[in-house]
């Protein structure tokens, strides 16, 4: 409880231990939580630029040897895409 | 309990939950910041520093369990082979190397206007900074290999050495403690002699007792618990988060595997 | 126990043929020890203080940095496989093994010890615990090595990941090993450290063999 905002500001002169405090927790989990979504979203990119050429062989390619041939080709240019 | 152990039935359930969780994790923190940071009073001795407590308490035992959590999941896919034991070790290993970090910053924060030094080898900040290094250990084995997976068992191995070694660390560096009598600022907090508690000046049995949430106003208690409550679910948020990283990163790598070409077919 | 034996005079027969790494562990140990009166001043006092925290340490990077000699030699030329799939159970090969290490490391090092000892102006009361110490602490070190070397197989910079993965583990023995020590300076018993030196070693040759053989079966396979 607080007199005024300055007051909560300076934290009774300890406003350089407090605030940095708070300050480096919720930093550093948010940097944490952006990294993590960061690191599922590319990984749920490059899956399912795999997946979306497997899907379209199956499509167009009906024999099974084919298929797993065709896709085994088709990986690499996706892959290059993704890095372009 | 072995029904839950498949990956995408589990992600199916914790991708249930998540929004659930933020929903309550968020005004969880929202009070909880309202509640220490404005609305509770300074404490007698240590005046506003107290505040920091909110966030160093709940992180000391997150950082804890998320070991606790990471060894249990290790020993699951050790012991079963659990996939998902070793997915959800994988991803509480950062969280709990942040957790353990936030929590040694926060507390040397704490301890330069209370005890008047930003470290001291109190047994407790001793315990913590070991805990860091397992942390660090864990996830530098981990990601130590070429193949990502090959990681998976030594960093398993790993953990569970590592949950059987604490209880030892912990008696070792708190018998250190009670030796090396430098410290017997302390002394208290050691569950140590009544001698060792005449030579500590009032403001830190206060800090101390405050540490110790023994004997805690309930106006403290209450954004104490707040912020308990949030800071787990914040836990299980960041859990899930990286849970779908790592599924991610599994099912890729087992994708990567069929389509490479058999060598008759190049 | 025949195994036991075989695997032992064969660690024991190769590290002496190659006994330049047993003297550059023992060099280390002495170098690095004649580096401290030169960082913390020449002054007896301040010496005969740091002294067993300083063999200590000492005695634990010097175990530390032998630790690559115990599996990365049979991986690379594939004697390691052979042992894993003998039929005598990986982890009493691995004790062996162990052992092997600890008689061309730890005894060499209690053998050096009481010279720094002197170069460091160790009190006379301090040497016979500290032997002790030595003699009750470093087998557990070459015992969690051995876990700490097996996970590291076959990882990128396993030198620097050993000491990363070891180093907190060797901790509760660093403590009990000077602390004897100190308390025997300072008019104490250490028959209680000494104790919990031995019940560590105790839990230690059980366990920690059955850690490193699950980790050196995982590093032959992959």
């Amino acid at each position: 409880m607080f007199d005024s905002f300055d007051a909560f500001l300076s934290m009774g002169g300890y406003a350089s231990y407090v605030w940095p405090s708070y300050g480096i927790c919720f930093g550093l989990l948010a940097l944490l939580t952006v990294q993590s979504i960061l690191v599922w979203k590319r990984r749920q990119r490059e899956l399912s630029l795999l997946q979306g050429g497997r899907a379209r062989r199956r499509d167009k390619e009906p024999r099974r040897h084919d298929k797993e041939q065709g896709s085994g080709k088709s990986r690499t240019p996706s892959g290059e895409e993704e890095n372009a | 309990m072995h029904r839950f152990a498949n990956p995408s039935r589990f992600m199916r359930v914790a991708d249930a939950l998540l929004p659930w969780m933020i929903a309550l994790c968020l005004p969880l923190f929202a009070a909880g910041l309202y509640y220490g940071l404005y609305q509770s009073p300074a404490d007698f001795q240590q005046s506003e520093t107290v505040r920091v407590m909110y966030i160093h308490v709940p992180t000391a035992f997150l950082a804890q369990a998320a070991y606790v959590v990471m060894a249990l999941g290790s020993a699951s896919f050790l012991i079963w082979k659990h996939p998902l034991g070793d997915l959800i070790a994988r991803s509480a290993a950062p969280v709990g190397a942040v957790f353990c970090f936030v929590c040694l910053v926060t507390g040397s924060l704490w301890g330069k206007p209370t005890w008047g030094t930003y470290w001291v080898w109190d047994a407790r900040l001793t315990s913590m900074l070991i805990l860091q290094f397992l942390f660090f250990g864990y996830l530098a084995l981990a990601n130590a290999f070429d193949d990502p997976a090959r990681g998976d068992k030594p960093a398993a191995i790993l953990a569970v050495v590592g949950i059987v070694n604490i209880p030892i660390i912990k008696f070792s560096v708190y018998f250190f403690n009670t030796l090396h009598q430098q410290s017997t600022l302390f002394g208290d907090l050691m569950g140590g002699s009544g001698d060792a508690a005449k030579s500590v000046n009032q403001p830190d049995i206060a800090a101390a007792a405050a540490e110790q949430g023994s004997a805690l106003a309930p106006e403290m208690l209450l954004p104490l618990m707040l912020m308990f409550g949030a800071f787990s679910l914040f836990f299980l948020i960041l859990l899930v988060l990286r849970l779908r990283g790592e599924w991610a990163s599994v099912r890729l790598r087992a994708l990567r595997a069929g389509f490479r070409p058999a060598p008759e077919e190049v | 126990m025949t195994a036991f034996l075989a695997v032992l005079t064969r660690d024991l027969r190769l590290a002496l043929r190659q006994s330049a790494d047993l003297a550059l562990v023992l060099g280390f140990f002495v170098i690095a020890a004649s580096l401290f009166p030169f960082g913390v001043g020449p002054s007896p006092e301040i010496l005969a203080r740091i002294a067993p925290g300083v063999i200590w340490v000492l005695a634990l990077l010097a175990v530390m940095l032998s630790l690559d000699r115990l599996f990365q030699q049979d991986l690379a030329d594939g004697s390691l496989e052979q042992l894993a799939l003998a039929p005598v159970p990986l982890s009493i090969t691995i004790l062996a093994k162990v052992a092997a290490h600890w008689l061309t490391t730890g005894l060499p090092l209690i053998a050096v010890a009481p010279v720094i000892g002197i170069l460091l102006n160790l009190p006379p009361d301090g040497y016979v615990t500290l032997l002790v110490g030595l003699a009750l602490g470093t087998p557990t070190l070459s015992l969690i090595g051995a876990v700490g070397a097996g996970l590291t197989l076959g990882a990128r910079r396993a030198g620097l990941l050993i000491a990363l993965l070891v180093l907190p583990l060797y901790i509760p023995i660093l403590i009990f090993g000077v602390t004897a020590v100190d308390a025997v300076l300072t008019g104490f018993d250490a028959r209680a450290h000494f104790l919990y030196l031995a019940a560590i070693l105790a839990a230690a040759i059980p366990l920690a063999p059955l850690a490193a053989a699950a980790a050196v079966r995982h590093g032959v396979e992959g």
